[in-house]
């Protein structure tokens, strides 16, 4: 006597080996295998300069025919990044007067791969490349075409006159901050 | 099953989290931090080399160190003769008036003078500060004389110093405005006084005499 749960057994056997044999056609598989590697934005202040080298320089209107020798300006690294690059500066004029008037020069440094643009600036906090108060005045002279290209640099002119208002024996400070950014999201 | 106040706080983070993601551009920041420190233009009448002829209190005598009165007696020319008696004397007071410490002005009282009695004073300023100088200018009885006025000031001042219309004093000074001083130099400076005829009798002059000293990078713009 022939056992039913056999039959029912076989009958599922014959189906799957069946549903098998449909799919078992000829085929092949191509892949993409997708690696991305970004680049770096990066910049760092890579040289400076002060005008005053020896002889005052002065604002207009002031005069120093003789070239005397009476304040000083220092450019200096304050901070450095994890890899040692410059990213603050420090500029200190020391015994200034009304008159006294320096142009320290900022070379900015493309180190990334990607090319930036200036995004953003500020002085004290201020979108503004200026600041004059009745002490001092500063200007910060921002190239027209502001993109760096990786390897590439950028000069920016940061022009400082102690103006008459000025006390004696004062220390005035300012912070000036510039953002750069990728070339392709700023305008 | 989350409540409304649980999907709300969800709904606000995500769109904190798109937001945020959309700003998060690449950038890199660089600073500058500027520090401007400002000198001193500062000077002073030296107190110890200050000397003036006649001192009050002086013994009666012949010589600069001797009471006896001086006499105008070459005047207009520069000069004077020692007489044999001694009536009036000059008293001299350095003043702080700004209260900085300094020494920067001049006391002058002449006791019991006549017409022709002749004075000498002479002072040392020093630049204490720490920007260079120049003499600027002197300020008497409220005129203003600079260094290109030299050729007048070299004959003398004609004040009337009591507004009667008439000269009371002349006063003669040395060069040196225009003269440059850096920091720690120093300069001498010297006026001639002398009482002319028209002066009142029993009268007491108050004259104030002012020096004022410029940074040297402003003399050549802030000189007429």
């Amino acid at each position: 006597m022939r056992n039913p749960t056999l039959y029912g057994i076989l009958a599922i056997v014959l189906l799957v080996a069946s549903i098998t044999a449909a799919y078992a056609m000829w085929s092949e598989t191509l892949k993409v295998n997708v690696e991305v590697s970004t680049g770096e934005v990066d910049v760092k202040w890579s040289d400076w300069s002060c005008n005053d080298n020896g002889a005052d320089p002065q604002a207009p209107r002031f005069n120093n025919s003789e070239g005397k020798d009476v304040a000083s300006c220092n450019v200096s690294v304050e901070r450095m990044d994890d890899e040692g690059n410059a990213i603050k500066l420090l500029v200190v004029l020391n015994n200034t007067y009304p008159g006294y008037a320096v142009d320290i020069d900022l070379v900015v440094d493309n180190i990334g791969t990607i090319p930036v643009k200036l995004y953003n600036y500020s002085i004290n906090g201020t979108q503004s490349s200026s600041l004059t108060t009745n002490a001092i005045k500063a200007v910060l002279d921002i190239p027209e075409d502001t993109q760096i290209h990786p390897g590439g640099n950028s000069t920016y002119t940061l022009r400082i006159a102690i103006l008459q208002g000025a006390e004696e024996n004062e220390t005035y400070t300012f912070e000036i901050v510039l953002t750069f950014a990728q070339w392709n999201e700023v305008p | 099953m989350m409540n409304t106040k649980t999907m709300g706080l969800l709904a606000i983070f995500l769109l904190a989290a798109s937001i945020l993601a959309a700003y998060a551009m690449w950038s890199e920041t660089l600073k500058v931090n500027a520090t401007v420190r400002t000198g001193e233009l500062d000077w002073e009448i030296v107190s110890g080399p200050t000397i003036w002829l006649d001192a009050c209190g002086l013994p009666p005598g012949y010589g600069v160190y001797a009471g006896n009165d001086w006499n105008a007696s070459h005047f207009p020319s520069p000069g004077a003769v020692q007489l044999d008696k001694d009536v009036g004397c000059t008293n001299v007071e350095l003043v702080d008036t700004d209260g900085d410490g300094d020494y920067d002005a001049l006391n002058i009282t002449l006791d019991n003078v006549y017409p022709w009695y002749y004075t000498h004073i002479a002072i040392k300023v020093h630049n204490d500060g720490t920007i260079p100088l120049k003499i600027w200018r002197v300020i008497i009885d409220g005129n203003e004389y600079y260094e290109l006025n030299e050729q007048e000031l070299q004959e003398g001042v004609y004040i009337d110093v009591d507004g009667d219309g008439y000269d009371d004093l002349v006063i003669w000074w040395g060069d040196n405005f225009g003269v440059q001083l850096h920091p720690c130099q120093s300069a001498d400076i010297s006026l001639d006084i002398t009482v002319l005829q028209e002066a009142g009798e029993d009268t007491t002059y108050n004259l104030l005499i002012q020096f004022d000293a410029i940074q040297w990078n402003e003399y050549e713009s802030a000189t007429p």
